[in-house]
Order: structure tokens, then C-alpha cells, then sequence
């Protein structure tokens, strides 16, 4: 998430203090990503000096200077909106990598582990629907928000089902496993 | 009390060299008000393990309770009676029976066990009023929209005085909107007591339970830890979630 | 109410809901059920029209006695008739007498009685009813039937003279019971010279022992008939119902088959057992009531539209109410439980399966039919005896049986063959082998589809066989006596004062010098009359006093000779020269040619009485054949172009015979061919003309001819094996829709789908062709095997066109028929029975 462009995005609908846009940034996307204070203002200072914002009351403390989108500011955000962001390489992500080195070990029951991360990321995904859960009590930003981490979340779980179908299936993995896959029984709730 | 409890289910299906186990000594409880899902690959037994939960066939092993009511001893008829009261079930398309119409479809169970026509349709629209569908009470299946008519699915699944709700991937045939509406009516039956098993290999719907149980090659390999464990796991507090 | 209550009694509320559900199936789902009600209407509506003929058409009791319980009749000269009259009347003093006395139309070979009846006597009320006018009362009045009054040109308030009276016509009467009796009716009493007398009365024990031989009960009439006309339209409704649940099995499985998903829901939610099969049952029973309640009214009211051309064609009246209504009401019955019955079947299987197969649509696997081919055997064995002991004892109750069993053991048997069919087509193109690989799979379906078919042509064949055999048989030949353009006038020397039996009974005077021909008076006649009828042709017939006689078992033939004049040939349009010079008998009568033992007699040798005298039925081959009177075997040939009339010259002698075994002919008559049909009024005329020259005038009667009756039975048996193949056409296309949706989708071509869908068809049509052929041969076969009139050999007198349009024409039918009907895309999908 670029904090530059979110804040150019609440400055597009008119002029806000400083303490303002701080409170707006944190109410839309706070749950989600959760950012200091300080962020905020390192970033209106660069904006400042980038020439994409103008401070109107130069001579107030941060949290009571009043900021103004500059014209190179809108088109700066305009521009961003429409720029796809680069995925086209792929991100080292650790999970990835966990699995890949696993399935390489000798002795490591693969499916086991797979198992883990699966019931961790299915874990997790079932704090953010749980979120989604009071729907009255549910703003779209944040909505949102909950929906694009749920699906990356399925994305990694199901990626993890097809890891354990493709080494159930591929020779070299199979060797690996043990005779019989070691289940992991969890008490059930009381 | 738990609505579902199963013990050391085992199911087999075909003879001696062909033969293949569906269940291989599965354990499984439910108790009321709660959501458990139950995730696994196809063929991995999670189907046979909700039909022998809904008393829709017979474990070759094992014993199924429901509501305290050992389904072993029970005669077909008395087990048609327990899916009449007890038991709702939803699937994941061909929910509906053409030629009746919403109500119609949801009040049949009540119908079936012999509750005048009055009072069943009453309880029937009372089941469409609490999912939204007060006014599509009289439409035939063919002028309901998918979404629609899985909810008037439901709604026959929790008429009446139904404890346990039994679906099969019962978003799988809707986009994720609609999915979600499904499972949100699910959740909410819930939330008024009715223990809930929700069969599905999708980690979204699976995500709506307090429990998720997985299931491999006809046995529960894992299931997911209370909801305490995972803010533990994950180290912070969040807004919104329930603590 | 607690809960374990409401498991029983739910059924009232749980009744209701099913059947409304299933009431809605059923409206949904018409298409498929069509078939089954209208199979169901028209059989209905057939038994009630079918029964009423069958229950009208014999003459009613009431022709003999009329309200009476018996009659005694008496012939003899006036006094014995008027002494044994009164001595009826010592005996009971309720009595309603009758006096007859024959008369003849003047010139024609018509002929009628003159009655003198009491119209209001006590029982002869039914036997008598006024048309127009009154009733005559007094010596100078006579009332007449309407076709007398045309044939003599009569009306009422005219004067009639005849035989000696002088009568104004008064009235226009009927003879209700029998629509055929011609007669003139005179007051009681006014009959100066009677020649018969039927005396109507209710005896008592005493009276009827006293009056012996004379009197006869109504209630011995009635049991005359061995099997109720009732009885005989009841059993074949019974064997009509059968093929209506033979062909609603296959429906219902299918139907029940498309609901499967529907009713793994039901299950589902908690309906047992017993309120699934509800679902399909209420559909059989509502389609079986519905349509036999249509198939009721429909019949009525086909009954009413046909009573009375049906009178007419039985010669008595009856009311529109004169309907066996038990046989209606048990065809009704019958039918509501051949459907429900059929119903029950698919709705027990439906219900046994498991609830999880039935929601994945899944049907049961097929079962492995292991059944066991002697059940079947036996019966058809035993069908087989019982027909053997039929024909030999003409023994009607022994025919049903036997008719039962075979019929029942084929329709076990039939569905054996499928697997042959598999067989059969192995190394066939994989459309055609799927086709019939699947008919061996399921065939709970398939042997029902072939039972009802096997059944249907089994009727068709059985039905054109047995008309062969009977109407094939040449030496029955059967036919109008002449052309429509034809009249034979006969000479004084025809010997044929009575034409009703058709041929002369009497040998014209042997040796007796020949009838003069010269004779103007005769010879003006003649030409009077052929100016009367407008003829174009006359022919001279000359009888050669010869008779042909077939000494063989079964049916015998006995007739006249008619001479083949040149005349005659040439009138007909045979050349001379085609008849070869060793032939003594030309003929037109197909296989007569080529019948064995036949010989023929000098009439002298038989006497007046034909044959019969010298004739044994148990051994017709030991008649004598003396060289001076019988010519054994005579050289017969085929002669295609004399005329076909049973009273026309359609066998001859040639004139080579005539001179070789010195025959003397005798001219007896002409035929008369005009270029039109004459009109009534130029009979009439002619007929006049006839009488005053002692001539008579045959026209043409209203027989049907062999070829019609065999083309009637050919046609209704094509028309009901059409509509049951039609039936199992439309069964196995909604039965394949889904395998064809699949196929599509797999790639297979319009012409792959078409062929599966066409083979099983033909397969299915093929099969039953000859399995029904095969039972209705080996059937009439028994039946004639020690039969007496029949020989087991007239089968092969069935044309083969029909057989083999049977057999081959049904199963290309069905191919084509099913190619078509198939058309370029799949079949709408079928089994959206749950949504």
C-alpha cells in the first residue's frame, strides 16, 4: 500500500489538516494495515517537497497545518490509479520456499507440514470472515480490505493442496514420505 | 449434549479386492449452535461422512447419535421420521423439487410428518421471511435465481424445529457473493442454536466455521484450534473480532 | 398430538401433500404420460363400442318368442295348422299365434312371407312395429316392410293385388328384431291359406310336456350360445389391458427413472419409503382413472354414432342403453389397475434404492437377469396343447386358455432374446452395438417395450393368419354373387325358383329335351330387359350338369359347371387360344389350379342332392369315382379373366370336355353386362319384364369379398401394430434423450445419435416381428393340427406381402421412423426433475 498515494487520494476531495487526514487514513485501512503517526507526516513532507501537495498555513504545527492537493499532485494520482503494479516477478514468498526445501529433506513428512501451514492460513482466514461476520457492522473500505486478504489467504491454501497432490505424485517426493501418513488429532473443543 | 456424535465410523464400500473404505474409524461430534466444517480433497470420504451423519446410509462400523438417539437401532421409517424433525440437509444443486412452490417446498417436511396445512405454512413462511424471501413465497423453483433458490434450500433445511443442518458444498454451483450470502444464513442459523456440518474443499466457506475438520482417505487427520489460539498465533489483537 | 402419533396418522396431511405434488408431475410431465392415457382411453373406449357390438349382434331372443318365455311352431296344410292352433289354445289361454304363408316377388328371386300377426297380442309386441300409416284391420288391408313396398313399388293408400287378394296398402311396418324379415302383414284371421304357424306362450311344466317336440324355451335359445358374447369381449379386454400394462411398465420406469433425483430429495427430507412409491403410484392411478374415464366417454359416444349403422348391419334394432355395463365397468377396473399396477412396479424399485444413488441420479445398476426359460417354455407348451385339444374338440374355453398360456409364456420368453440381439451386432459400427447393448442392459424396460410389441404383432398376425386360412382357402369362395353391372336372368329350366342358396339345387332335367330358347315369349322378355338395365354384353350360360368335387380331408367344395362358350370367353376377354387342349376346367379362383384329389361328376351320379349322399366327412377320399360318372383329376388351368362372382360363370367347363365325356349343355340363363351400374328403378322395370315371362333376375348382394376381409384384417392389424410401435418409439427417445445429450457432447455426430436411436427401434421392432410371428404360427398351427374343416397347410395360404411386411416392413418402419424423429440436435434435456 503506498501511504503517498492514499493520502493524495483524501486530499483529492478537498484541503485537510493534518491531524484530519491522519484519523481518515487510519479509520479506512487501519484495521487492515495498521500504520505510525509518523509515517504520515515523513510522507506529507515529501509530497510537500515533491511539489504534489501545498501547505496553505505554513507556519502551524503538523497535526494544524492545513494541506491542498497541487495539480502535478492530481496527476500523480490519476497516473497511479491506472498503473497496474509490477507482478511480474514473482515475490520470495516464504511459505514457497518452506515447502520447496521440505520436499529436497530426507525424513520430513511433507504432508504433515503441509498440513500445518494449511490449518494456520485456514486459521487466520477464519479471523477475517469472522470480521466479515456482523455484516451491519461492516464499512465497504473494510470489507474490502477482509476480501482481497481472504482471497490471497484461499490462494496459498490452495496452493498448498496442489503442492501435496503434485508430490503425492511425483516420484522423488514420494520416497520421502512415511509408510503411513502421521495424523495430527486435535482434541475437539469442549 | 452434542446434536451429532460419531463414533469410530467406518464405511466400505464394494467387496473383498475391490473393496474401497470411504471412513476408516472417524470420530466426529457437533455440538449445538456451533459451525464445523469438514475440508478435504474429493474422494477423500467427507461426502459419506455427512449422508451417514443425515441417517441417508448406513456405516458398515461405528455408531451415529443424534440428539441422544442411537441411528442404529432405528427402523427406515423412524430414520425418515428423524429427517423430518431433526435433520436438514442442503446440496449443492437440484435442491428444490419443480412443481412445488417456495413454501410449498419449504413447508413439505412438515407437511410430510403430518402437520396441518395451516401450521406448516405458516412455520414455512416464517422460515422465508428470516432469510429475506417473504416475497418470492410463491415462485416456482424455474423463477428463482440460483442464489435464491439455495436459500429457500436452507430455508427447508431449518423449518420447524430442525437441530442439525447438514450441506454439501452448498454454495459450490454460486459465485462467491451469493456463496457468501449462503454461508452467512448458515452462520446465523447458528448463531440460534442449530448445530451446523458443512461438507466443502473451498477454504472460504470452510473459513465461516468455529471448527474446521480435515479429512484425508476416509480419516481426520487435523482441525483448526479455537479462535484464542490463532490471535496467540498471531500475536495481536484486532478490531472488529470477537475476543 | 405426540410425535409417535403423527408417524400414522401424518398420513392424511402427508397424503395430500404428496399427491398434490404429484397432480403437479403430472402436469408438468404430460408429455410423457400421454401415451399412456390415450393407450389407456382407446382401449377403454374400444371395449365399450366392441361390447356392444359384440353383445348386439347375435339375434335377440326376442326374434323367436318375443316377450313369451317359449314358442311352438307348426307346419302343415291350413286344417292341421287350425287344429293344432286350438289345441295350443285348450292347453293356455294366453297365447299370441302367428300365421305365415311364402310368396315371391313377381319376376325376382325375392322372397317374403304374408303374415297375419295380432299387433297387440301379448308377446309378439317386440317383433312388430308400425313405420307410418295403421295397422290393416279388416280383409282388404295389408301393411308392408319398406323394402317390400320399394321392391313392388308400394306405398301406403295404394291398391296392392296379389296371389289372389286385393288389399290397400294401410301402413309401413318392422319387424325390430330382425330387420330382414320381408313380409305383408293382414289382419288376424284374414290368411286364407297359411303354410306355418308360431304360437307365442308362457307354459307351465304340464304344457310343455304335452306339447313335446313342437315347443321350444326362450332359455334354451339364450344358452344355445356356448360363451357370453359378454365373456368373449371381456377376455379380450383382459388381454388388451395386459398390453396396456406391458407398455406402461416400460413408461413409468421411465418416468420414475427421470424423477430419480426428485425422489432422493424426498427421501431426503425425511418422506419414507412407502410416500415415495406414492408419488409414482397416484401417477399411475391418475392416469389409468383419467384415462379410462375419457376412453368411457369417448366410446359412448362412439356407440351412440355407430348404433345405428350397427342395426342395420345386424338386422335388428336395440336400445342405446343395450350395453354389457358390467364388461364396461370391469374394463374401467381393469384398466385403473393394469396402470396402477404398472405404476407400482417402477415405484417399488424407486423407493427400495438408496437415497444417496437416487440424489446423484444414479439409477440401481441392472440387474443380472438370470430368468430361467422354463416358466415361459412350459406355459407355451401347455398354451400349445390346450389349442391342439381346441381345434380338435372345438372346444371355445380350451381356446382361451390356450391363447392365455401362449401369449403369457411368450411375453416371459421374449425379453430372452434380447441378448441374442447383442449377439447378434457384435462386430457391428459401435452406434449399433451401444443400441443393442443397452437393450440387453436394461431390461426392465426394454422387455416390457418387447413384450407389449411381441404381444401386439402376435394379435396382428394371429388375426391375418387365421382370415387367411379361413377366407384363403379356395375352396370357400367367398364373395358378392355378381358384379355391379352384372344381372343373370335364369330361364324356367335354372330350376331356380329360390336363389337364396346360390346355386341351383336341382340338376336342370337330365336328358330332358332343352328348355326352348326359341320361345318368343321368352326371347321378347329378354330383350326387354336387356333394354331395361341398358346392357351392352349378354351371354348365354349353359349348365354341362357336371359337378366338381374335391374328395380330400378337410374343407370339401361341391358346384356347378357353367359351359365356356366362345361367347363367354370372348365377352371376358380370354383368347381361345390361351386355354391349352387338355384342359377341361378353366377357372379364376387363385390355387384352385393346384388342388389335389379333385374330380369331376356328372351331376346324374350325386342326385338332387348334391354330394352329401355319397360324401363321408371321415373318409371323403373313399368316394367312388366310376369311370362312367368321374373324371378323376381333371386338367385345371388358371384363368385370370372370368369374372369373379360366386353366382357367375368363374368356373368352367371348356368345350374340348364337353365333347370329350359327351355332355349335353343346357341354357339356363344370361349374363347381362351393362355400362352402368343399373339404378333400382331399372331392376325394378326389368324385373317386371322378367315375370311376365316366368324369368328371374338376380343383382348383386352385398357380401364382401376374400380380398376385402383379409384387406380389413391386414389393415386394422398394421394400424394397431403402427400405434404400438409408435408408442415404443416415443418411450425409447425420451428413454435415450440424456445418453444422446451425452454422446453429442462427446463428439458424436447427428448420424451416430440417429443410428443408436433407430437400432433400438428396428432392434426392438425386429424382434417382436418375430417373436409374435413365431407364437401366432405355432398358435394356429396347433389349433388346425387335428382341426376338421381346416388342415394345418392352409397357412401357407397367408400372402406373404402381409408376413413380410410384418416382419421386415415393421422394423424398417421403425428405423426410418426413428431416424427422422430424431432429429439434427439433441433432445431438450429431461431430467431437470429437481432444481
Amino acid at each position: 500500500m503506498s501511504v503517498r498515494h492514499a493520502l493524495l487520494a483524501l486530499l483529492s476531495d478537498g484541503a485537510k489538516y493534518g491531524l484530519q487526514l491522519r484519523n481518515e487514513f487510519e479509520a479506512r485501512t487501519g484495521e487492515v494495515w495498521p500504520l505510525n503517526v509518523g509515517q504520515v507526516y515523513q510522507t506529507l513532507a515529501r509530497l510537500e517537497r515533491d511539489g504534489l501537495v501545498a501547505v496553505e498555513d505554513r507556519g502551524a504545527d503538523g497535526p494544524q497545518r492545513l494541506y491542498r492537493i497541487t495539480r502535478a499532485g492530481r496527476r500523480e494520482l490519476e497516473e497511479w490509479l491506472v498503473t497496474p503494479p509490477d507482478l511480474s516477478a514473482p515475490p520470495r514468498d516464504e511459505l514457497v520456499m518452506k515447502v520447496l526445501v521440505a520436499a529436497e529433506l530426507e525424513g520430513v513428512d511433507v504432508r504433515a507440514m503441509i498440513q500445518a501451514h494449511r490449518r494456520y492460513l485456514i486459521s487466520v482466514m477464519q479471523q477475517w470472515t469472522r470480521v466479515k461476520g456482523d455484516e451491519s457492522a461492516l464499512d465497504l473500505h473494510l470489507a474490502l480490505a477482509v476480501d482481497a486478504e481472504i482471497f490471497r489467504l484461499e490462494a496459498l491454501v490452495r496452493w498448498l493442496d496442489a503442492a501435496e497432490g503434485r508430490l503425492k505424485r511425483h516420484p522423488l517426493a514420494r520416497r520421502a514420505q512415511p509408510a503411513r501418513p502421521a495424523t495430527r488429532k486435535t482434541e475437539a473443543r469442549p | 449434549m452434542n446434536v451429532l456424535e460419531m463414533r469410530q465410523i467406518t464405511k466400505v464400500y464394494g467387496t473383498a479386492p475391490n473393496e474401497v473404505r470411504a471412513l476408516d474409524g472417524v470420530d466426529f461430534s457437533v455440538e449445538p449452535g456451533h459451525l464445523v466444517a469438514v475440508m478435504g480433497p474429493s474422494g477423500s470420504g467427507k461426502s459419506t461422512l455427512l449422508t451417514i451423519a443425515g441417517s441417508l446410509e448406513e456405516p458398515t462400523s461405528g455408531e451415529v447419535v443424534v440428539n441422544g438417539q442411537p441411528l442404529g437401532s432405528m427402523s427406515r421409517n423412524e430414520r425418515a421420521a428423524l429427517r423430518r424433525r431433526t435433520i436438514g440437509y442442503v446440496f449443492q444443486d437440484f435442491n428444490l423439487l419443480p412443481g412445488l412452490s417456495a413454501i410449498e417446498n419449504v413447508s413439505l417436511p412438515l407437511e410430510l410428518d403430518g402437520v396441518g396445512l395451516r401450521r406448516a405454512r405458516a412455520a414455512g413462511r416464517a422460515a422465508l421471511e428470516s432469510l429475506g424471501l417473504a416475497d418470492r413465497a410463491d415462485h416456482f423453483p424455474d423463477q428463482l435465481s440460483g442464489g435464491e433458490r439455495q436459500r429457500v434450500a436452507i430455508a427447508r433445511a431449518v423449518v420447524g424445529e430442525r437441530t442439525l443442518l447438514l450441506a454439501d458444498e452448498p454454495s459450490g454451483a454460486l459465485d462467491s457473493v451469493s456463496g457468501e450470502a449462503v454461508m452467512r444464513l448458515i452462520h446465523d442459523a447458528c448463531q440460534r442454536g442449530v448445530a451446523a456440518v458443512v461438507v466443502t474443499h473451498d477454504a472460504q466457506l470452510a473459513s465461516w466455521a468455529d471448527r474446521v475438520v480435515f479429512i484425508r482417505d476416509g480419516r481426520i487427520v487435523d482441525q483448526t484450534s479455537t479462535s484464542a489460539d490463532v490471535e496467540a498465533m498471531l500475536g495481536r489483537q484486532r478490531p472488529g473480532t470477537p475476543s | 398430538m405426540s410425535r409417535d402419533e403423527r408417524t400414522s396418522v401424518g398420513g392424511a396431511v402427508a397424503r395430500r401433500a404428496l399427491n398434490r405434488w404429484a397432480r403437479r408431475l403430472i402436469v408438468r410431465e404430460w408429455r410423457q404420460q400421454v401415451l399412456i392415457f390415450v393407450l389407456v382411453a382407446v382401449a377403454v373406449g374400444g371395449v365399450v363400442v366392441g361390447s356392444g357390438v359384440s353383445a348386439n349382434s347375435p339375434a335377440p331372443v326376442a326374434e323367436f318368442v318375443g316377450t313369451a318365455s317359449a314358442y311352438a311352431s307348426f307346419a302343415g296344410t291350413p286344417a292341421q295348422l287350425a287344429a293344432d292352433v286350438a289345441r295350443v289354445r285348450s292347453l293356455d289361454s294366453r297365447v299370441d299365434v302367428i300365421e305365415n304363408a311364402p310368396a315371391q316377388v313377381p319376376g325376382s328371386t325375392t322372397t317374403f312371407s304374408i303374415r297375419a300377426q295380432d299387433p297387440h297380442g301379448p308377446f309378439g309386441g317386440p317383433m312388430l312395429s308400425l313405420v307410418s300409416g295403421h295397422y290393416p284391420t279388416g280383409a282388404h288391408e295389408v301393411a308392408v316392410t319398406s323394402d317390400l313396398a320399394s321392391e313392388l313399388g308400394l306405398s301406403v293408400g295404394r291398391p296392392w293385388s296379389y296371389g289372389g287378394y286385393s288389399w290397400t296398402v294401410t301402413g309401413i311396418v318392422v319387424n325390430p328384431t330382425s330387420l330382414l324379415d320381408e313380409f305383408a302383414l293382414v289382419a288376424p284371421g284374414e290368411l286364407r291359406r297359411p303354410a306355418s304357424a308360431t304360437v307365442l306362450l308362457d307354459p307351465n311344466r304340464e304344457v310343455i310336456k304335452t306339447m313335446g317336440a313342437n315347443i321350444t324355451e326362450a332359455s334354451r335359445l339364450a344358452n344355445a350360445n356356448p360363451i357370453n358374447p359378454g365373456t368373449i369381449t371381456l377376455a379380450l379386454a383382459v388381454v388388451g389391458m395386459l398390453l396396456i400394462a406391458l407398455v406402461a411398465v416400460a413408461g413409468f420406469t421411465a418416468i420414475a427413472q427421470r424423477r430419480i433425483r426428485a425422489m432422493g430429495m424426498l427421501g431426503a427430507i425425511g418422506a419414507t419409503p412407502a410416500q415415495v412409491a406414492r408419488v409414482v403410484r397416484a401417477n399411475g392411478l391418475v392416469v389409468g382413472v383419467g384415462g379410462s374415464l375419457v376412453g368411457a366417454a369417448l366410446g359412448l359416444g362412439a356407440w351412440a354414432a355407430y348404433r345405428p349403422s350397427l342395426e342395420l348391419s345386424v338386422h335388428h334394432d336395440f336400445a342405446l342403453t343395450s350395453l354389457p355395463w358390467w364388461v364396461v365397468g370391469a374394463s374401467i377396473v381393469l384398466a385403473v389397475l393394469a396402470t396402477s399396477l404398472a405404476a407400482s412396479y417402477p415405484a417399488r424399485a424407486l423407493a427400495r434404492q438408496s437415497i444417496v444413488r437416487a440424489l446423484a441420479g444414479r439409477p440401481a445398476e441392472p440387474r443380472g437377469v438370470h430368468r430361467s426359460a422354463v416358466p415361459g417354455a412350459i406355459l407355451v407348451l401347455a398354451g400349445l396343447a390346450a389349442l391342439v385339444y381346441a381345434g380338435e374338440q372345438e372346444n371355445p374355453l380350451a381356446l382361451l386358455v390356450g391363447i392365455a398360456g401362449l401369449v403369457v409364456g411368450m411375453m416371459l420368453l421374449a425379453p430372452l432374446a434380447l441378448p441374442l440381439l447383442t449377439r447378434a451386432t457384435r462386430r457391428a459400427p459401435v452406434a449399433v452395438r451401444l443400441a443393442t447393448r443397452d437393450l440387453a442392459r436394461y431390461r426392465a424396460r426394454s422387455g416390457s417395450a418387447l413384450a407389449a410389441m411381441s404381444l401386439g404383432i402376435f394379435i396382428v398376425v394371429l388375426v391375418t393368419v387365421q382370415v387367411a386360412a379361413r377366407y384363403g382357402n379356395t375352396m370357400d369362395w367367398v364373395g358378392p354373387n355378381v358384379a355391379s353391372d352384372q344381372v343373370i336372368v335364369y330361364t324356367p329350366a335354372s330350376g331356380r325358383p329360390t336363389p337364396a342358396s346360390g346355386r341351383p339345387t336341382t340338376a336342370p332335367g337330365n336328358g330332358a329335351p332343352p328348355t326352348s330358347p326359341s320361345n318368343a315369349q321368352v326371347h321378347d322378355a329378354l330383350t326387354r330387359i336387356q333394354r331395361a338395365l341398358g346392357a351392352t354384353t349378354t351371354v348365354g350360360l349353359y349348365s354341362s350338369g357336371t359337378t366338381i368335387f374335391r374328395a380330400a380331408p378337410g374343407r370339401t367344395y361341391s358346384g356347378p359347371t357353367y359351359v365356356a362358350t366362345p361367347q363367354l370367353l370372348r365377352a371376358f376377354g380370354v383368347a381361345a387360344s390361351s386355354i391349352r387342349p387338355t384342359t377341361d376346367i378353366i377357372t379364376m379362383r387363385p390355387r384352385f389350379a393346384g388342388l389335389s384329389d379333385m374330380r369331376l361328376y356328372r351331376e346324374s351320379y350325386f342326385g338332387p342332392n348334391g354330394p352329401g349322399r355319397n360324401y363321408n366327412p371321415g373318409r371323403p377320399t373313399r368316394v367312388p369315382c366310376p369311370v362312367e360318372s368321374c373324371v378323376a383329376a381333371p386338367p385345371i388351368q388358371q384363368v385370370a379373366g372370368l369374372p369373379s362372382g360366386t353366382s357367375a360363370p368363374n368356373t368352367d367347363i371348356t368345350e374340348a370336355a364337353v365333347r370329350r365325356l359327351h355332355l349335353r349343355p343346357v341354357l339356363v340363363g344370361w349374363l347381362l353386362v351393362s355400362a352402368h351400374d343399373p339404378s333400382a328403378s331399372q331392376v325394378v322395370a326389368a324385373r317386371s319384364d322378367a315375370a311376365a315371362a316366368s324369368l328371374s333376375i338376380e343383382t348383386r348382394n352385398s357380401l364382401p369379398t376374400s380380398a376385402e376381409v383379409g384387406g380389413w384384417a391386414t389393415a386394422i392389424g398394421a394400424l394397431l401394430a403402427l400405434g404400438i410401435l409408435a408408442m415404443t418409439i416415443g418411450l425409447i427417445r425420451s428413454e435415450t434423450a440424456d445418453e444422446l445429450r451425452v454422446l453429442e457432447a462427446t463428439g458424436a455426430s447427428t448420424y451416430e445419435r440417429r443410428t443408436i436411436a433407430a437400432t433400438t427401434g428396428a432392434g426392438l421392432a425386429g424382434l417382436a416381428g418375430l417373436v409374435g410371428t413365431l407364437a401366432a404360427y405355432l398358435g394356429s398351427a396347433a389349433f388346425l393340427l387335428r382341426g376338421k374343416f381346416d388342415s394345418v397347410g392352409e397357412l401357407w395360404n397367408v400372402p406373404l406381402l402381409d408376413l413380410v411386411l410384418i416382419v421386415v416392413g415393421l422394423p424398417v418402419l421403425a428405423y426410418l421412423g426413428v431416424w427422422f424423429l430424431t432429429g439434427n440436435r439433441a433432445p431438450r434435456r429431461l431430467r431437470a426433475a429437481i432444481e
